[in-house]
């Protein structure tokens, strides 16, 4: 096949303007029909189902997702860099749109694989130097066997899966995973479970729950089974859910499944927390917190209010919501890192360039015809 | 030439897209900040004309006709009860109640004087409350904290009913629910 069937083909077929129209379409039905879906499975469920995955299935009928969409939206448009003429004056203001618009993709891709959220939680007067992320979970096995300081080992929720053997050089057993819900309820049984069963597996079970429609309200748990390598006095299977009041031991192990822990290269200390109300009621104005930014120890004062986030090291804190317990005050800040958080400022500025070139070119090739 | 390309794509591609197996492993120094997490998600509960908040992890159950709300908590491998109840007037005082919970526990009577030097005070929105720490050390299995609050025209009472040993665990939890009472 010679350079120029290729390059045809790739204009003609992929290229094809029609593909783009038929995609924006397809595009605008998840779009609808994703937000319709909200209303029963919540926000989260939705977005992975329409628009995080690659395939959506309606029923046993497989289709493209949003993500898988705009994939194809992005070969398409980068089709048209193949054509012949694009840098002349009559197309550059064109190519300029398509630069702006493949920009704009580029950056919802790079934001869905690399950007982080969740919340930073500090109560007045503490610290903190890590955010927890809202839907995803992490098991953790600590080892506290260390003078001045603690071993994490951290398995992923994506690896919590039937079946799957949790396994590592840094602890004395291996973890199976023998089921795993993402909302359960701990339940007491009627009669006592089989010698295999331990702890609190003894008395109770893990019943499976329906995911909640805010799925960060959703207490996930686990069954698993220990398998000692070299001491196997701890062997059995045990339960463990989320918000545990008591850490499940064993010698100097202690095993938590948690909200996904993103640590931080700084700390913050929440130094006084302010609400304002609106007079006569117990509804909030507005509220803000006064913190104070830690690295490298320096010191740095900062107020964060509901409409001035603070923006450190690609991080941005914005003030969220906040607990009141009594006399105590603590600030919930929703943690964001997003790698593509300037590409629609630039990307529209480019398509605005290029629409509007474009416009100029036609105008004055129109006004250069009426002349003639 | 271009199959080879093709399998150099496909195999980025199943490299790239293949799940880590892998834990992460990191070392952190020992009680350098405080874990807050469980401080997340509160349940706060609106009854009658006031509110409490009540952590995340404790279980709601069916409260029955006489309680406003009822807890299951996971605590040590059983659950702990905690009820909360409102009843007209003093509901017979605190010497009558006090000595209630002690004859269940088969604790010998005391009076309100001994009652009252034993009793852990507190303040919240709706006004000061006492805590009394029910323990008989013959019988492990079963111990109280009891909370008595007088309203108005009303007595709030909140029991938390589990062994001795959870007891100790859920006590200071138990101050911080009591002392989140607020008007609504």
């Amino acid at each position: 096949m010679s350079k120029n069937t290729i390059r045809k083909i790739i204009v003609q077929k992929i290229g094809s303007p029609k593909i783009f129209v038929y995609l924006i379409v397809w595009l605008m039905f998840l779009v609808f029909f994703g937000t319709i879906a909200q209303r029963d499975s919540g926000l989260y469920l939705v977005q992975l189902d329409y628009f995080s995955s690659w395939i959506k299935w309606f029923g046993p009928l497989p289709t493209p997702s949003a993500k898988l969409t705009m994939l194809f939206m992005t070969i398409n448009l980068s089709s048209y860099f193949f054509r012949y003429g694009i840098w002349k004056i009559k197309k550059i203001g064109i190519t300029i749109t398509h630069s702006g618009v493949l920009l704009l993709l580029l950056g919802s891709g790079l934001t869905s694989i690399f950007s982080i959220e969740g919340s930073m939680i500090i109560d007045e007067g503490k610290r903190s130097n890590f955010f927890e992320n809202y839907y995803n979970k992490e098991l953790v096995i600590i080892n506290k066997n260390n003078n001045g300081y603690n071993e994490y080992t951290v398995f992923d929720e994506y690896l919590l899966n039937r079946g799957v053997l949790l396994q590592s050089e840094t602890i004395p057993f291996d973890i199976e995973v023998l089921d795993y819900y993402i909302n359960c309820n701990p339940v007491q049984r009627v009669y006592l479970g089989n010698e295999n069963f331990q702890g609190m597996a003894k008395n109770f079970y893990l019943q499976k729950l329906k995911s909640e429609k805010e799925y960060e309200r959703n207490r996930p748990g686990i069954i698993y089974e220990i398998k000692g390598k070299d001491n196997t006095s701890n062997d059995g299977v045990y339960i463990l859910f989320m918000g545990q009041s008591v850490p499940q031991m064993f010698n100097f192990f202690e095993i938590q499944l948690r909200p996904y822990r993103t640590y931080l290269p700084f700390e913050i200390e929440l130094i006084d927390f302010n609400k304002e109300m609106h007079p006569g009621t117990d509804i909030a104005k507005s509220f803000s917190s006064k913190i104070n930014l830690l690295e490298n120890n320096i010191s740095r004062k900062v107020l964060i209010e509901m409409n001035a986030p603070l923006r450190h090291s690609n991080y941005t804190f914005y003030q969220a919501s906040f607990i009141e317990d009594g006399d105590k005050q603590t600030s919930v800040l929703a943690t964001v890192k997003n790698y593509g958080r300037m590409f629609p400022y630039i990307s529209s500025i480019i398509m605005c360039i290029g629409i509007l070139f474009h416009m100029l070119v036609m105008l004055s090739k129109r006004f250069g015809r009426t002349q003639e | 030439m271009g199959r080879t390309y093709l399998i150099y794509i496909f195999f980025l591609l199943y490299v790239g897209c293949k799940k880590d197996y892998n834990p992460r492993v990191y070392r952190l120094p020992k009680d350098s900040l405080p874990n807050i997490s469980n401080s997340l998600g509160d349940i706060i509960e609106k009854k009658e004309n006031f509110i409490w908040n009540a952590p995340k992890y404790w279980i709601p159950k069916d409260k029955g006709s006489l309680r406003l709300a009822s807890y299951q908590i996971p605590v040590l491998d059983d659950f702990a009860d905690l009820s909360v109840t409102k009843f007209g007037g003093d509901a017979g005082g605190i010497e009558a109640n006090v000595n209630r919970w002690r004859k269940q526990l088969n604790l010998s009577q005391e009076t309100l004087e001994e009652i009252q030097s034993k009793a852990i005070k507190g303040m919240c929105s709706l006004g000061e409350y006492t805590i009394y720490k029910l323990i008989n050390s013959k019988n492990i299995k079963s111990a109280f904290l009891c909370m008595i609050l007088p309203l108005d025209n009303s007595t709030i009472f909140v029991k938390l009913n589990s062994t001795v040993g959870a007891l100790k665990i859920l006590e200071e939890e138990f101050m911080v629910f009591c002392s989140s009472f607020n008007k609504k």
